[in-house]
């Protein structure tokens, strides 16, 4: 063979090569449409399932004469991590026939893929008409006991609905076609429109919960963002959690936790306007954080004689607090007035401000301000907090934050803050509304009797919610009536 | 035959040389650097009085940011990407604007491919004009621009931007009305406000809107609010209309309501936009304002009220008193434009001189803009 021969062999072996490997992966590929199969509801990990061996290998299996690849569906929920107490599973086709079989009866169940039927159920012991053909949707559903996975409706006074995405999608949704936009395309000098939606499964919160005409309610979210709304706007079920919609304003909360019907009017981020109004009106101000005394355990102290320089002091005002409830989340919502979204305490972990607290409004003020605390550093804020040991050897610092206090008192501050931690460190330790908890309550309140008596200018106290301080933030914070709200006192 | 072998060798080589080129192509590089599609036109229109042409060069020279946003398209495919790029609120702002000054924006793409994004939309999200994509600029087809908006579908992700314009259009005019709060105050019903220690007065915004500016405006979902201290919000109609404006003591004039958070309260507001009316308040213009004189007055300018409100002009003006008398003043008729103060009784006024010599108006209730 001449050289031109070896140069066009080899020219004609690559691109070979080329078309070969081309083909190859043309090949690979399925030849078929595959639609998305999704498991949803009460899971922590919600996902689409694209493939038929994206599981893992296939087994062989056998009914009634036919034989099927097919992969576990207990392997399925697995994967999705479905919360504790899943109980009921809806296996949902598209032309909306769903069958319902129980969690605990999946041990021969099986999902299939054909061309002919998409996704099929094979359950090889339950009735056939449990084997839904062309299924879209696995929907989990749990009994609805955990209630950090669920959509909770609280008011002030007691909680209304427990609910988890699961059972929401058990039960009949509105399907809402929300507006997407809508684009449009020139062609031939012609535009050429299209509107689009997207069809949200929603429902009103009065669908959940009788409400009255006019209610407000506060809307909560997973990074503490909120929402004061009526009830024009929508809850969508979306996969594991819930969204709130308000297609008006094209206004969206994400992973909502939680709702509190007919909200009170103060909450603990009060603290910062209250205290701002007190220092722009040249009044000194003193303001006390009980941490851990949430309004219930609050209430029952004074049914119980544990605090009665509090129950005698001022009007008491049952305050909203913040969610995730949780020390330094609270504490952040307190010194800056903002939501958790603004000054970026999301989790137990976040310690930076993004926003201004109340301290760099006292400073530009030109006014004088201390903090006094005894836990380690919650959060890093504009003055350096005087730390307060605990040097008796007591077991807490309440009693060394007391004398620190009393110490300060005449030296001149605009703004002095102090946080006790015995009620939460009894809580923690003991139970809510254990008598060692109680005891520190009235320890609490027998000092801030000795201290308020002795301070010449306003007075904010408040409980905070630090019961959760020790736990995760987010997926174990709980939103229910005792963890949301706390005592406020406003006086003088 | 060695020969053969070595040309083969070196074919092989060079075609994994230029494989790897092209792939090293896309690397990392400074969101700002310099890059082919640097002088590619994007035209904008309605932003100035002409239409003008940007380039990708003009947008590396405004701050850039890096957005993460995350879509998901019809078939379940989520389309991921760390978009970088000036915000369109930067570009914006090189013109005096801000996203809320429209009704609607409207990017088109090469292919003709056109979206409007609604005033919904401008109020709450952020646009990217991006032109670095996941750390790399955006492949050819993308250029010069890929718009992002993190929050809503990709549909709104318009690439290979060649349009963009800006519409204050029929569904959201800008307002052809100013109204001055002190002189509407003083003509509604006034409720005691509990305030920490003292009563103050309020008026209800539902008051306020229902004499002075069209309550019935289904276009309105949102309304704007500015205070003296820059703070911007946009509270839904339902709250707004809920709510207060304390309009005596400490922090005047504060929109809130006793079942609001104070989080949503509004101390030292400047001025409410509801639909085509602008509700101002001088005392809080006159003191967050720069001031103007004229003689021996001294006050804030009335061109500072377009500026602020984004009020639209007009060829002539009608300007209203509280016991309803008013007046028409030309473009000529107001001279330089005139000055808007508090007169010796405390009230608001305006003076002006212009063609038809000076004119006063005293008690100065609102100002509208007539074509």
């Amino acid at each position: 063979m001449n050289k031109k021969g070896w140069i066009s062999g080899v020219c004609l072996g690559l691109l070979g090569l080329v078309i070969g490997v081309a083909a190859m992966g043309a090949i690979s590929r399925t030849p078929w449409y595959v639609p998305p199969l999704k498991v949803i509801g009460d899971v922590v990990n919600s996902f689409t399932l694209q493939e038929p061996n994206e599981m893992g290998k296939l087994e062989t299996i056998s009914l009634q004469g036919n034989k099927y690849k097919a992969v576990k569906l207990a392997e399925i929920i697995n994967r999705a991590q479905p919360v504790a107490n899943a109980k009921q599973l809806y296996l949902v086709g598209l032309d909306g026939f769903t069958s319902a079989i129980k969690v605990d009866d999946i041990d021969d169940c099986y999902i299939s893929f054909s061309a002919k039927n998409g996704w099929e159920a094979v359950n090889l012991k339950h009735p056939i008409s449990s084997n839904a053909k062309q299924i879209k949707e696995i929907v989990v559903v749990s009994d609805g006991s955990t209630r950090d996975f669920a959509f909770n409706v609280i008011d002030p006074d007691k909680k209304l609905v427990q609910i988890t995405p699961g059972q929401l999608l058990a039960r009949p949704l509105t399907e809402f076609p929300y507006p997407e936009g809508k684009a449009v395309i020139q062609n031939d000098g012609k535009e050429y429109e299209s509107q689009v939606f997207t069809k949200r499964r929603v429902f009103k919160l009065s669908d959940l919960t009788p409400v009255n005409e006019g209610d407000s309610f506060l809307v909560l979210d997973e990074k503490g963002e909120y929402r004061l709304v009526d009830n024009g706007g929508y809850f969508e079920v979306s996969d594991n959690h819930i969204n709130y919609l308000q297609p008006d304003t094209r206004s969206i909360l994400e992973k909502v936790k939680g709702v509190i019907v007919r909200p009170p009017a103060a909450g603990i981020m009060d603290i910062y306007y209250d205290t701002r109004h007190y220092l722009d009106n040249g009044d000194r101000i003193l303001v006390a954080v009980l941490d851990g005394l949430t309004y219930n355990q609050y209430s029952y102290a004074v049914e119980n004689g544990y605090a009665p320089f509090l129950e005698n002091y001022s009007m008491v005002i049952k305050a909203s607090g913040v969610y995730p409830p949780a020390a330094n989340v609270s504490l952040a919502a307190m010194l800056t007035g903002k939501e958790a979204k603004e000054s970026c305490i999301i989790t137990a972990g976040d310690r930076e401000l993004k926003v201004p607290s109340i301290f760099a409004e006292a400073v530009k003020l030109k006014k004088q301000s201390i903090l006094l605390e005894a836990d380690q550093k919650l959060l890093e804020t504009e003055v350096q907090p005087v730390s307060v040991t605990d040097k008796n050897g007591s077991g807490g610092a309440d009693d060394e934050l007391y004398e620190a206090t009393l110490a300060n008192l005449d030296k001149g501050y605009d703004l002095l803050m102090v946080r006790f931690h015995g009620i939460d460190d009894s809580g923690a330790r003991y139970g809510e509304s254990a008598e060692e908890t109680m005891q520190s309550i009235s320890a609490a309140d027998e000092y801030l009797k000795q201290i308020v008596n002795r301070w010449p200018g306003k007075v904010i106290i408040t409980g905070n919610q630090a019961a959760c301080t020790s736990r995760l933030v987010g997926g174990e914070a709980q939103f229910s009536n005792d963890a949301m709200f706390v005592p406020y006192w406003r006086a003088r | 035959m060695k020969s053969i072998k070595k040309l083969s060798l070196l074919l092989v080589i060079l075609a994994l040389m230029v494989t790897m080129a092209a792939c090293d192509s896309k690397k990392d590089v400074p969101a700002n650097a310099p890059g082919p599609f640097d002088d590619q036109k994007i035209v904008v229109s309605g932003l100035l009085e002409r239409d003008f042409e940007i380039t990708q060069g003009d947008l590396k020279k405004l701050a850039a940011v890096t957005k993460h946003a995350e879509s998901t398209r019809s078939n379940g495919e989520k389309v991921i990407v760390d978009a970088t790029g000036p915000l369109l609120e930067t570009f914006l702002k090189e013109y005096g604007k801000t996203q809320k000054d429209f009704s609607r924006i409207r990017f088109t793409a090469g292919d003709k491919y056109s979206i409007a994004v609604p005033q919904e939309i401008l109020a709450s999200r952020l646009v990217i004009l991006s032109y670095v994509n996941d750390g790399r600029p955006l492949e050819d087809d993308y250029q010069p621009v890929r718009i992002v908006i993190p929050g809503e579908r990709a549909m709104y992700w318009v690439k290979n931007l060649i349009r963009m314009d800006f519409e204050t259009g029929a569904d959201q005019k800008p307002p052809n009305k100013v109204v001055f709060l002190e002189t509407a105050a003083k003509n509604l019903p006034q409720e005691d406000y509990q305030y920490y220690d003292s009563v103050d007065k309020a008026i209800k915004t539902q008051d306020l809107i229902a004499e002075y500016a069209d309550i019935n405006d289904t276009v309105v979902a949102n309304v704007f609010m500015k205070a003296g201290d820059g703070l911007q919000k946009n509270e839904t109609k339902a709250n707004f209309l809920a709510a207060f404006i304390k309009v005596t003591g400490q922090d005047q004039p504060k929109f809130l309501a006793p079942q609001f958070p104070q989080g949503m309260h509004i101390r030292d507001l400047l001025y409410i936009i509801y639909g085509q009316t602008a509700i101002f308040d001088y005392t809080e213009g006159s003191a967050c304002l720069p001031k103007q004189t004229f003689g021996d007055k001294e006050g804030i300018a009335f061109s500072q009220i377009f500026k602020q409100t984004g009020m639209a002009g007009g060829n002539k003006y009608k300007f209203t008193s509280a016991d309803g008398k008013s007046i028409v003043l030309t473009n000529p008729e107001l001279g330089e434009g005139g000055l808007i103060y508090q007169n010796a009784e405390g009230a608001v006024a305006f003076t002006c001189t212009g063609t038809s010599g000076k004119q006063n108006i005293d008690d100065l209730l609102s100002i509208e803009a007539l074509q």
